[in-house]
């Protein structure tokens, strides 16, 4: 499967990192796990892990939501055609 | 946290990631706990992200009966979406909802769920269910999931799914992955003796590869269990431990053995000291790496005790090459936990210059630290091997000792005599005496004085044969008339000697206190 890279691993890849990469990288990855404390210790990873992590996690939540994508996609299979718009309006 | 405790880690987070644990080699910085808060936070900002979109399928899903909800749960939307909504609705319809699906379906779902999400659903799912939905997992191989529900788990739930689930290589696997280690102890009481030692026997099987599992399972055993499995494993045929130990180089988590060797009682503590393999100076190396790394002297250094001379030759090398500052580590370990007979018995065995140098460091250290040294020798019954020592320290240290010695209890004293007697340690002594002050020396004069007139015979032939009269006189002239006139008596041998030793004694100027063991001359 073709995984999309974040924007901040297509910086990382193509740019040398500066203190404004750096502090888009931090926010990327708060933006993923939330603003907890309890992750502070991941700021002291080198700035190329930071970036490895953040393009793990993307691809982790993309496949995710493509498996919970599938499954839903699969239940309307039941449903006929012109109601499954609605429905998953409903339902989700 | 061990070695190991991370490699379980970065095995789960790079399943939830969705990849290999070797592409995750960029989070070594990270250890166990960060490994594991890294993955819940992940796992849990996931399921928080969709919680609202299945919250509206959970509420319609009621309006339905509960045995056509299970039958499309099952059937048409599947494991990855009833995972999502299994810890959202109240356990009791979850558990019958459950009822009415299969047991390969229930175990799809485990894969994809939130034990912490779902707790509740989890703590009230009937043990016969627990029990079929392990076998399944067992039978696929996936001990990840299996580890991850054990702690929500009851204890008699657990104790019915690790009787039906009969290989030890699960039971070894599922430990590895189970995520409340604290939950691990209780797990371990419910086997019996049998199956523990199985379980060892399989590890040490080499084509097992299960020893990595093993000696995670008995890195988070308490004490209690840690002593009973290691001593377990020593009671079989050395091979086993043997195997222990070559894993335990090979996969470098010696920071997991030592805690359970230190655990043994002395006699499997014996036969892991006596194993060849442990005179390997690559192996020691290991060893003594992880000691320091770790703070697990005070597990290795017991062990050094009962090494044979050869092993311990090596680990004498290894330890005279270490830097200054773990050095001092490890002196403070010997005095905090009382093990100075152990690390003497390296130091004697070291090249005679690095020994100088651990003397001297042992020299610097307070005052204290002599006194626990010069003691601790002394319960051991080895005066013999720190006299020699001391007299090796720098001039502050040997003062220090000269000073503290007439100080020991009378009962530790009377053993000082008796091993510079019997191994001819005069010299030691006297070379201490030179740094005593008057009450000092009064208490070495009174000492001697008790001694039988066997005992003084021998002390004037040592003295003599070292030539330690200039020692020796000043303490002489501390004592009374009795004792000088029977050292006076046990000189008789050295008449020819009686001059010179007398023109000592003027020099010095105690004719006037010695006057009874030359009246004759």
């Amino acid at each position: 499967m073709q995984v999309k890279i974040s924007p901040l691993a297509q910086m990382m890849r193509s740019a040398k990192i500066t203190s404004s990469t750096r502090q888009i990288m931090q926010k990327d990855l708060r933006e993923t796990l939330g603003t907890e404390r309890r992750l502070d210790f991941l700021a002291a990873l080198p700035e190329s892990a930071q970036a490895k992590l953040s393009e793990d996690i993307h691809a982790s939540r993309k496949r995710q939501r493509q498996s919970l994508d599938d499954a839903i996609e699969n239940g309307m299979r039941m449903v006929p055609m012109l109601l499954r718009g609605p429905l998953k309006k409903i339902l989700f | 946290m061990s070695q190991l405790e991370v490699l379980a880690e970065t095995v789960k987070l790079a399943r939830l990631l969705g990849t290999t644990p070797e592409a995750l080699d960029y989070l070594k910085p990270l250890d166990a706990a960060q490994l594991r808060e890294l993955r819940e936070r992940l796992s849990e900002a996931e399921f928080a992200r969709t919680r609202p979109m299945f919250q509206k399928l959970t509420q319609a899903s009621r309006l339905l009966p509960n045995a056509l909800v299970a039958m499309m749960g099952e059937k048409v939307f599947g494991a990855v979406l009833c995972a999502r909504i299994a810890g959202l609705m109240p356990a009791d319809r979850a558990i019958d909802l459950s009822l009415k699906m299969s047991d390969a379906f229930l175990a799809d779902v485990a894969v994809e769920l939130d034990p912490q999400s779902a707790r509740d659903v989890i703590a009230a799912m009937p043990s016969k269910r627990v029990v079929a939905v392990a076998l399944i997992l067992v039978a696929r191989g996936d001990y990840i999931t299996m580890g991850r529900f054990v702690g929500y788990l009851s204890e008699p739930v657990i104790d019915a799914a690790m009787k039906a689930v009969t290989s030890d290589e699960a039971l070894l696997r599922t430990a590895f992955f189970v995520e409340s280690k604290e939950k691990l102890n209780s797990l371990i009481g419910l086997l019996p003796e049998s199956r523990l030692r199985s379980s060892i026997l399989l590890a040490a099987d080499d084509h097992s590869g299960l020893w990595t599992e093993a000696l995670a399972l008995m890195d988070h055993a308490d004490d209690k269990w840690k002593r009973k499995i290691g001593d377990l494993a020593a009671d079989q045929d050395e091979a086993v431990l043997n195997s222990m130990m070559q894993a335990a180089q090979r996969l470098q988590v010696w920071d997991s053995v030592l805690p359970i060797v230190g655990c043994m009682s002395v006699k499997s503590q014996r036969k892991v000291a006596a194993l060849p393999g442990l005179a390997d100076p690559e192996v020691l190396n290991g060893i003594i790496h992880a000691a320091e790394h770790h703070s697990l002297w005070s597990d290795l250094l017991p062990l050094v005790g009962y090494m044979h001379e050869k092993t311990r030759r090596v680990a004498a090398q290894v330890v005279e090459h270490l830097p200054r500052e773990v050095l001092l580590n490890l002196l403070s370990t010997a005095n905090s936990k009382k093990l100075w007979p152990d690390l003497v018995s390296i130091l004697k065995l070291m090249d005679e210059a690095e020994q100088r140098t651990v003397v001297r460091l042992i020299g610097e250290q307070d005052e204290a630290v002599l006194k626990e040294l010069m003691l601790a020798m002394d319960r051991a019954g080895l005066w013999g091997e720190v006299l020699p020592l001391v007299r090796m320290m720098d001039a502050p240290a040997r003062k220090t000792a000269a000073l503290l010695v007439p100080h020991f209890p009378e009962e530790v004293l009377l053993r000082l005599i008796e091993t510079i007697d019997q191994l001819n340690l005069w010299p030691d002594l006297f070379a201490l005496s030179s740094d005593m002050g008057d009450a000092e020396l009064q208490t070495i004069a009174d000492l001697i004085a008790q001694q039988d007139a066997a005992l003084l015979d021998r002390l004037i032939q040592g003295v003599d044969q070292y030539d330690l009269w200039p020692q020796l006189l000043p303490i002489a002239a501390r004592m009374n008339k009795d004792v000088l006139l029977k050292f006076r008596t046990a000189l008789l041998p050295l008449s020819n000697r009686i001059a010179s030793i007398q023109a000592q004694a003027e020099k010095l100027g105690l004719m006037k206190s010695l006057g009874p063991l030359f009246a004759d001359s």
